[in-house]
């Protein structure tokens, strides 16, 4: 019964539909982004204040906003990278947020998903941003360079009028990086709404793998960004929770994975796993440790997994070439926040077990997690 | 006992979770303070240096071409070299002459950069400095020699690309410099020169090929100004203008042919044969293609082509008037008389099948549609007539030609064959087509598609053959067309030169031997023609 727990912290219901938030690194506040009645784009800032939640700051801006990011700024200058529903990037200093520090019209539609690197870790490179959108494409910015993305990685043009366009564009949902371990290396996954997942290496500017999933991919996160690649954990629409191990990839096979098919699904009273094959939205690792992550699903539950390894992770195959062996996915703890999906949540980097969750519900969680040293 | 164990195991783990919340809620405020004041440190504190040594993504690649091959570098544009001076400037320099390089480098990125401000003056200033520091590299030369230009210094610009070359030879931005001053300067010749040496030093370079045409096209303009230096007009050659009339004040007239002979020049003739020694069988070999031996097709005057095919069809026609004539003689005891009438038709009609052709002639030279092809024949016959005596033995010499038998089609089986073939065939083919159509199926073969078109070539026909042949089936023809099905319609509809056509024909058909009186007024009925 030492299993961690997963408790409510606080709660605060907001007016606007909420679509991200995220820990500012370095304090007890948190951001909020979403989008208004009016389909402007809201950005507020809560700070932690013992039993209540104290809201510090609003940004409204035209477009309503969907998803931003810490990851290519330092823990000093606080500059967040936003995207928003019209595809434009801004990079917005927390402390000055009128005026954006960065701002770009970086795709045509809806920028869906975004992720940063390079602005805490030391020597793995330049701080980039990489954007996924509607439009289909992948677009990677250093926001020193102008208005130009450093990056760009579109399907080709396609032929036909724009209602056929439309249709042969896949729609981008998920992006991250990873494999950066050094200043040249660096990965880009993609994952698309017909499930297709693609592997960019940046530094040979080349697709590195593919594979395509059952669903289209919701989430998709390396368990660590600066290190060279080590798991990567997919989320599906219907449920679908794949983990690659992505240490050796095999000439043919590429990675092995180990797949957990209900991990959308609610978990009832006495751990029995009902309801409708739900989307699993978001996938999040533990900061403090690698090999548990926390997935939101569309029942409004979240999950805690942890992956075990197994006893050998390569074997040879009986050509000599090296194969890759998945571990066990193991269900630690599973808990219903909300009636409507929990599609974002961010741990706190610095707390080990705090984190904020937020979902359709027109609300926003602050959750603390105990035991997690334990596992 | 056990229910009870459970409760109270329950409870125990109720209110252990319960402390670890309190715990970890206690020690979450504490953290919120910590973090606070930390945060509140990090805000006063200094910020902190970007430190932006990491280059951007999309730059690596450019930064990272010159460290890889900095020969081609020295040689490059001032705007390239700049770039790579980073990676430079870490090499150590072995000597003290290396080190005056160096330094002097240093110098020219200064230069480069007051370049890009466009700062031509201070870059010269600089680029001069650089080689009073190093002198023995064409770099700073061909940079000075740059600026020279922009400022139109041609005169400056021309000395420091010489200085330049005088140290590197193959120093191509030098020419092209010089090349370019020269040719500000009205040097033509000698920026030709230059540019030719540009493009031996640099055979793909565009810019250069461009100059190459723009100062020849000058040259040659200069020399025309002076006088013209090509051959005067030949009497034999004829302008033809271009010409930009609308269409509607075209001339409607169509097309002459106008035969466009190529002039060989002598002197052509003999080179020619010695580039192609390669046979054809050999050229075959190469290319693993034997298209057969080699035929040559030869062309002659333009207007013969289209008269020969008129001509075979001519030499068809005869046999087969011929065999079906044999076949009424088969036929008619009585007949003697008939035959010689019948055989002196032959010459009547190749006169008039040479008639026809002259008209084609005409009609494709002048284009003139106007004569009236249904009185033709009877004037043919009458110059048949007067050139009867002569052109008896003709066609029997010419009877037994076996091509001439393919050339008409066979009867037809059915009605489409007979409509297919119908449309394809002259005005005598169809005579002949006609003829060899047996009589009782002619109205089958006519059948449902039998239309006023093809009535009434069936009667221009029966009027222009049958009757100056005095063909014994001709009122037998007309009868059997009269039993199809579509004939009341087509009677109905029929034109006034159509029942003038037919009244004729029955007219000519009254006057023949061995006509069948009562047929002739069935047919007389039918036709609607008193």
């Amino acid at each position: 019964m030492d299993k961690p727990q997963m408790i409510e912290h606080l709660h605060e219901a907001v007016n606007y539909t909420v679509y991200d938030t995220k820990w500012i690194p370095l304090s007890a506040k948190f951001l909020v982004l979403g989008s208004k009645p009016n389909s402007n784009g809201i950005l507020d800032i809560y700070e932690l204040n013992q039993e209540k939640l104290e809201k510090v700051k609003t940004v409204v801006k035209k477009a309503a906003f969907k998803c931003g990011t810490f990851g290519a700024s330092s823990l000093r200058n606080r500059h967040f990278a936003i995207g928003d529903f019209e595809g434009r990037l801004q990079v917005l200093d927390l402390e000055r947020p009128d005026m954006a520090v960065y701002n770009v019209k970086a795709h045509s539609a809806i920028i869906n998903c975004i992720d940063g690197i390079g602005g805490t870790q030391l020597d793995c490179g330049a701080p980039e941003i990489v954007t996924g959108s509607r439009d289909g494409a992948v677009k990677v910015w250093d926001i020193r360079q102008g208005q130009e993305p450093v990056v760009d990685i579109s399907p080709p043009p396609q032929m036909g009028d724009g209602i056929n366009k439309s249709n042969t564009r896949r729609d981008c949902w998920a992006v991250a990086f990873g494999n950066t371990y050094n200043d040249q290396e660096r990965c880009v996954a993609a994952g698309y709404d017909n499930g297709d997942l693609k592997l960019f290496d940046l530094r040979a500017l080349a697709v590195r793998w593919e594979a395509t999933m059952k669903n289209g991919v919701c989430g998709l996160e390396f368990d660590r960004r600066d290190i060279a690649m080590n798991k990567l954990v997919v989320t599906t629409l219907e449920g679908g929770l794949l983990v690659y191990d992505m240490r050796t990839q095999h000439p043919t096979k590429g990675f092995s994975w180990v797949e957990e098919r209900n991990a959308g699904r609610s978990v009832g009273t006495n751990g029995v796993i009902n309801g409708p094959k739900a989307t699993v939205w978001t996938v999040r690792h533990l900061p403090q440790n690698r090999d548990v992550f926390l997935t939101g699903g569309g029942t409004g539950s979240v999950r805690l997994w942890k992956y075990e390894y197994p006893d050998r992770r390569v074997i040879e195959d009986s050509d000599g070439a090296k194969e890759g062996v998945a571990g066990k996915l193991q269900m630690v703890s599973a808990v219903t926040l909300s009636s409507q999906p929990v599609h974002s949540f961010d741990w706190h980097p610095d707390k080990l077990g705090l984190a904020v969750a937020g979902a359709f519900d027109q609300s926003v969680r602050v959750l603390i997690t105990t035991k997690l040293n334990t596992l | 006992m056990s229910s009870e164990k459970k409760a109270i195991e329950l409870q125990m783990q109720v209110r252990r979770n319960a402390t670890e919340y309190q715990n970890s809620v206690k020690d979450l405020y504490s953290w919120e303070k910590d973090i606070k004041t930390r945060e509140e440190a990090m805000k006063n504190a200094p910020a902190p240096t970007v430190d932006s040594k990491l280059p951007v993504r999309s730059h690596v690649a450019k930064s990272n071409e010159p460290t890889n091959k900095p020969t081609s570098q020295k040689a490059g544009s001032p705007a390239g070299s700049s770039a790579s001076t980073p990676t430079e400037k870490q090499d150590l320099p072995q000597d003290a002459l290396a080190q005056q390089h160096k330094k002097a480098n240093d110098i020219k990125d200064r230069g480069n950069n007051y370049v890009k401000q466009a700062d031509y003056e201070r870059a010269i200033e600089t680029y001069t400095e650089a080689v009073e520091v190093y002198p023995y590299d064409p770099i700073y030369f061909i940079n000075r020699a740059l600026c020279h230009l922009k400022l139109e210094r041609y005169g400056n610009c021309v000395d420091d690309c010489e200085s330049a070359i005088a140290l590197d030879k193959t120093c191509v931005k030098a020419y092209y410099r010089r090349m370019q001053a020269n040719e500000s300067l009205g040097n033509n010749m000698e920026a030709l020169k230059d540019c030719t040496t540009v493009l031996t030093l640099d055979p793909k370079n565009i810019d250069a090929k461009r100059s190459l045409e723009r100062i020849n096209d000058r040259l040659r303009k200069n020399s025309t100004k002076n006088g013209p230096n090509f051959s005067a007009a030949n009497d034999n050659l004829i302008d033809i203008l271009p010409f930009d009339k609308p269409a509607y004040k075209r001339s409607k007239q169509s097309m002459r042919r106008v035969p466009v002979v190529d002039i060989v020049t002598p002197r052509g003739n003999q080179q020619e044969p010695q580039q192609l020694r390669i046979s054809d069988d050999e050229i075959d070999k190469i290319f693993n293609s034997n298209c057969g031996p080699f035929t040559e097709v030869k062309k002659d005057n333009t207007q013969k082509p289209i008269v020969k095919p008129e001509k075979i069809v001519e030499i068809v026609e005869k046999p087969k008037q011929t065999t079906a004539q044999s076949k009424v003689i088969g036929k008619s005891p009585a007949s003697s008389e008939k035959e010689v009438k019948s055989v002196s038709q032959e010459p009547a009609k190749s006169t008039d099948a040479d008639n026809n052709l002259k008209s084609v002639e005409q009609t494709y030279l002048k284009d003139s549609k106007e004569e009236n092809n249904a009185n033709k024949p009877e004037k043919t016959i009458k110059i048949a007539e007067t050139a009867k005596p002569n052109s008896k033995p003709e066609p029997q010499a010419k009877l037994p030609s076996p091509t001439a038998m393919e050339r008409i089609p066979a009867a037809p089986a059915g009605t489409a064959q007979f409509y297919v073939t119908w449309k394809e065939l002259s005005a005598v083919q169809k005579y002949h087509y006609l003829k060899s159509i047996e009589i009782p199926n002619l109205c089958k073969i006519l059948g449902a598609s039998f239309d006023s078109d093809t009535f009434s070539d069936v009667m221009q026909t029966l009027h222009d053959f049958y009757v100056p042949n005095k063909e014994p089936t001709t009122a037998a023809v007309l009868w059997e067309i009269s039993k199809n099905d579509e004939f009341t319609i087509l009677a109905m509809l029929m034109s006034k030169e159509e029942k003038k056509m037919v009244a004729s024909i029955m007219a000519a058909v009254k006057t023949f031997p061995k006509s069948n009186a009562n047929l002739l007024d069935k047919l007389a009925k039918v036709y609607s023609v008193a």
